[in-house]
């Protein structure tokens, strides 16, 4: 059931909001060369959970080539994936240079990750060699909270 | 042929009903005219008739370049955040990464049709509280002006 349909539906003075706020943090990463770091520092006063990211990228040379990122949490040294082809994560993933006209819309990552308060939020991006990106952006779509229920604030990072 | 019972099967009327007076949804729009080669501001002020729970939002851009041509590519970026303190977007953030599709096809030139917004569009769950003012820094790197447009969909609360 949609949070609409749970507050629209919820016995009287039942109905609740999830606490915090969304913030979307975007980079530019990549402007040449193979490599690229999206590193976020992110706000000491909250927790941030992050639900969807959102990229897209240039492709000077080859309509099929796709950049790839891996995603990092400094705190803790984790390391959540190994470097995937931006197409199957990103939402729109749009390759916007001449000729290759984007607007698709691959659907959201449904990430549920959380970062603790003043953590980076770290993407490493790769081109391929033959397939260098000209310039990749970034950003992540999640939710600063204050105290998230459900997460070990003792243990984390 | 379906009828009226199929149409609302597994809808929960009766809570809805019983909540009608508290929560009912609502859009709210917002939308401007980008001048070229600078940031321009569009503050809205919530209606202050009660409280506003948003749960997503859709929108649509326009890209068009000098002459004026529509070669697609887009050249608006947004921040956003509340007289209350939000600061929903820090940084400037492409609209074709947070509305697409949502791109509208310019009246002048030969590009792609414009693409199908697509409910329910990106997730965004707040409150905007009534008579609280959104802020939407909107800049623009053509060298011609563009509009854009967002609509919040949610629910008012009284």
């Amino acid at each position: 059931m949609s949070l609409q349909w749970q507050i629209m539906t919820a016995p009287p003075g039942t109905a609740q909001v999830p606490e915090g706020f969304p913030s979307v943090l975007a980079q530019l990463v990549n402007t040449s060369g193979p490599l690229g770091t999206f590193s976020y520092q992110l706000d000491p006063d909250y927790w941030f959970f992050l639900d969807v990211i959102l990229s897209k990228w240039a492709v000077p040379t080859s309509a099929a080539s796709v950049p790839r990122v891996s995603l990092f949490r400094e705190r803790g040294n984790r390391s959540y994936w190994d470097p995937v082809d931006l197409q199957l994560i990103g939402t729109p993933g749009i390759a916007f240079t001449s000729g290759v006209k984007g607007g698709r819309l691959n659907g959201f990552a449904q990430l549920g990750i959380y970062f603790p308060p003043g953590s980076a939020l770290q993407m490493r991006i790769t081109g391929q060699v033959a397939n260098d990106p000209a310039y990749v952006k970034l950003a992540a779509l999640g939710r600063y909270v204050f105290s998230p229920e459900g997460v070990d604030l003792a243990n984390a990072g | 042929m379906l009828s009226l019972q199929n149409l609302i099967a597994g809808i929960p009327i009766a809570p809805i009903l019983e909540n009608d007076k508290k929560f009912y949804p609502g859009i709210l729009v917002v939308e401007g005219t980008a001048a070229a080669s600078v940031m321009t501001p569009v503050t809205y002020t919530v209606p202050p008739k009660g409280n506003f729970i948003c749960l997503a939002f859709t929108g649509r851009f326009t890209t068009l370049e000098t002459g004026p041509a529509d070669d697609e590519t887009c050249k608006l970026s947004l921040k956003l955040r509340s007289g209350s303190g939000r600061v929903y977007i820090p940084d400037f953030v492409d609209l074709d990464m947070i509305l697409t599709p949502g791109r509208v096809k310019g009246s002048v030139a030969a590009g792609d049709n414009g693409n199908q917004l697509q409910f329910p569009g990106m997730p965004f769950v707040t409150v905007f509280r009534g008579g609280d003012n959104l802020t939407h820094e909107v800049q623009n790197d053509a060298a011609i002006a563009n509009t854009w447009a967002i609509a919040y969909h949610g629910l008012w609360v009284n």
